[in-house]
């Protein structure tokens, strides 16, 4: 081996064994704040540490009603998801946190506070209204979770609404016309 | 080579690991039970003073960095690090007779690693939570996190004048537990150095902060904008975009770049340099002179980079000893340097000696301690998934029986990892000065093997 090989071939190993620490390193680490991914569809309940969740309806349009007169107009399309949160267990359920996810675009509720707290024994009904772009509805999820101060590894439940890549044309077809948001209404759980 | 380290640093790390497993499990859960007591007792200390919380929650580090030091030690010990030296010259290291000396002398550093990486901020973050779980978010008691904030905002003089004090005061306790050898007067000097390092991170990061909103309004961060967009109007004449070079070449070496050096190779190499701090000058003397291909007969006492600051200057002093003015001035010169030399060039002296073990040796040894970080965090990964997911208040109770559980599994092996390492630097220095045989099976003239590993190698 020649004096200039003898020295490159154990720097290049280092740097080999260094690249793949750090490769190594990259992967074992998850990029943002880990948590626990609950999954559910339409229609049926989803159970959490505190209670249950269910998407009961999705309705779309571009214009927002609310005490008798249009109050909000989009160019995109609004999307309002009825969701209901049971707190079965002995503590509150609270989902402040609500978003509408289409891979890696993301909307945020059209108003604040977009999520709900159900007391134990109750349920809580809501309906969530979104903005999205009529373009990146594919595979729409809502995902719900706690809104806290100190937090660690938590829940989020995700529920899939049903629009897929080949129903998203009709879904934007039928955001011409009005929706008038329900209120929210508590009942006990029957 | 490459093999043999790799081998080398697993194997040994193992059987190390494996043979102390038992006592320093005990010794690690005993530093665990410790800091967690003490950080309790900090939380209930604050509805006294949130002074009195920050001053007993620097115990806090003590108790880690007690065990993990006192690991390192039983792990060398085992590793025979010390059979190296000549006999009469192992007791005379006085870290070896007394653990609060030891304390004393490598704390400094440690704790300094310790700030370096996060750890003490995080630390420090958990007394906060654990405050405002107690107190409440909209509570008027005074936080630790809300004294500092004042502090450190609006009594910059007052911060400053408890740092000096709180220096003055250990380099006071240093020399007379120096003076008359009483070894609780160093468990207190430990006591106020972590309380120091503490209140000079956690609120030196709020004059940073109030420093940086303070230069944001500066006339002068204007010119520098204006600087910033002629360039950019210059530079545009020749179709070249700078600032979104210059944010390109930022993100570039802020996310992918700085991550790797200060995670993959930063951490492992400042670790192994401030753990060889363990083993003691008289081994770090000779590790640095068979890295300069001499043997240790050859060492003088104060002339290498490792010798305390007393022997050096012995060492260096010819002539008659000083009097009157130039007395002082070094009188002086020794309460101020003495502490720099003892306590924080041994490490830097420290980096300088493992980073020339060769890049086979640097680059098995990086490559074995992030696999065990990545250990850890896959550890992690598999606790979280087994409880699943909850809230804060959860959290806030089971975490501390949770990061338990990684730690006592990974952090001993990390620790015997350290040791092994630097057993490893040993041996290769000595290869060069021809007082150890090639582990790698090259022939080479026995002196000074140690028995332990030398023997087992021989038999396997």
């Amino acid at each position: 081996m020649t004096p200039l090989r003898s020295k490159l071939v154990p720097v290049l190993l280092a740097v080999a064994l260094v690249g793949v620490s750090a490769a190594g390193l990259r992967l074992s680490q998850p990029e943002g704040k880990p948590y626990e991914a609950i999954h559910g569809v339409i229609g049926e309940p989803v159970k959490t540490n505190n209670g249950e969740v269910t998407v009961t309806r999705i309705r779309v349009g571009n214009a927002i009603r609310q005490y008798g007169e249009v109050r909000d107009r989009t160019a995109g399309m609004f999307v309002a998801v009825s969701v209901t949160g049971a707190a079965t267990g002995p503590k509150p359920l609270e989902l402040h946190k609500v978003r509408l996810a289409s891979g890696e675009v993301s909307y945020e509720g059209f108003e604040l506070g977009a999520g709900f707290t159900a007391q134990p024994g109750f349920q809580t009904s809501v309906e969530s209204v979104f903005e999205v772009d009529p373009a990146q509805i594919d595979d729409l999820t809502l995902e719900l979770r706690s809104n806290e101060i100190i937090s660690g590894y938590q829940e989020r439940v995700r529920i899939r609404l049903g629009v897929t890549p080949a129903t998203a044309a009709q879904w934007r077809a039928a955001s011409e016309g009005v929706l008038e948001p329900a209120p929210d209404t508590t009942r006990a759980i029957p | 080579m490459l093999w043999t380290d790799l081998r080398i640093l697993i194997v040994d790390t193992g059987r190390v690991w494996w043979r102390l497993l038992p006592t320093i499990m005990g010794v690690y859960l005993l530093g665990w039970l410790g800091s967690e007591l003490t950080l309790r007792v900090a939380v209930i200390a604050g509805d006294i003073s949130p002074w009195l919380a920050l001053a007993l929650f620097a115990f806090n580090f003590v108790c880690v960095l007690a065990a993990a030091i006192v690991i390192l030690s039983l792990a060398g010990r085992e590793l025979g690090i010390k059979q190296l030296l000549p006999a009469d010259e192992r007791e005379v290291d006085d870290r070896d007779t007394s653990l609060s000396r030891l304390l004393a002398i490598t704390l400094l550093p440690f704790l300094g690693m310790y700030a370096a990486f996060g750890q003490v901020e995080e630390a420090a973050q958990r007394l906060v939570t654990q405050q405002w779980v107690r107190y409440g978010f909209l509570s008027d008691q005074r936080t630790v996190l809300g004294a500092l904030y004042d502090l450190s905002t609006q009594h910059l003089l007052w911060l400053i004048a408890l740092l000096v004090g709180i220096y003055v005061l250990r380099r006071v306790l240093d020399f007379v537990a120096e003076r008359t050898g009483l070894r609780i007067l160093d468990l207190v000097v430990v006591l106020i150095e972590s309380f120091f390092m503490l209140l000079l991170i956690v609120g030196g990061i709020r004059v940073f902060q109030t420093f940086q909103a303070w230069l944001e309004n500066r006339v002068v961060m204007q010119w520098l904008a204006e600087v910033k967009n002629t360039l950019a109007r210059f530079f545009a004449i020749f179709k070249v975009d700078l600032p979104e070079i210059l944010t390109l070449v930022a993100t570039f070496l802020s996310e992918q770049v700085w991550p790797v050096v200060l995670d993959v190779i930063a951490q492992p190499m400042l670790w192994l340099a401030v753990a060889a701090l363990v083993f003691g000058s008289r081994v770090l003397s000779l590790a640095e002179l068979w890295r300069k291909g001499r043997p240790y007969a050859a060492r003088v006492p104060g002339a290498t980079a490792f010798a305390r600051y007393r022997e050096k200057r012995e060492f260096r002093r010819l002539g008659p000893p000083p009097k009157g003015i130039r007395l002082a001035a070094v009188r002086v010169q020794e309460a101020f340097f003495g502490d720099i030399n003892d306590k924080y060039l041994p490490a830097l002296h420290s980096l300088r000696l493992v980073f020339r073990a060769g890049p086979i040796f640097l680059g098995s040894y990086i490559f074995i301690y992030n696999l065990v970080i990545i250990a850890k965090n896959y550890l992690d990964a598999l606790l979280n998934r087994i409880v699943g997911g909850h809230e804060g208040p959860f959290w806030v109770r089971w975490e501390p029986v949770l990061d338990l559980i990684q730690d006592a599994l990974v952090e001993p092996v990390r620790l015997c990892l350290l040791a092994v390492a630097f057993r490893r630097c040993l041996e290769l220095f000595a290869m060069r000065a021809n007082a150890l045989p090639d582990r790698a099976g090259t022939a080479k003239p026995r002196r000074a093997a140690p028995p332990e590993l030398v023997d087992a190698e021989a038999r396997s």
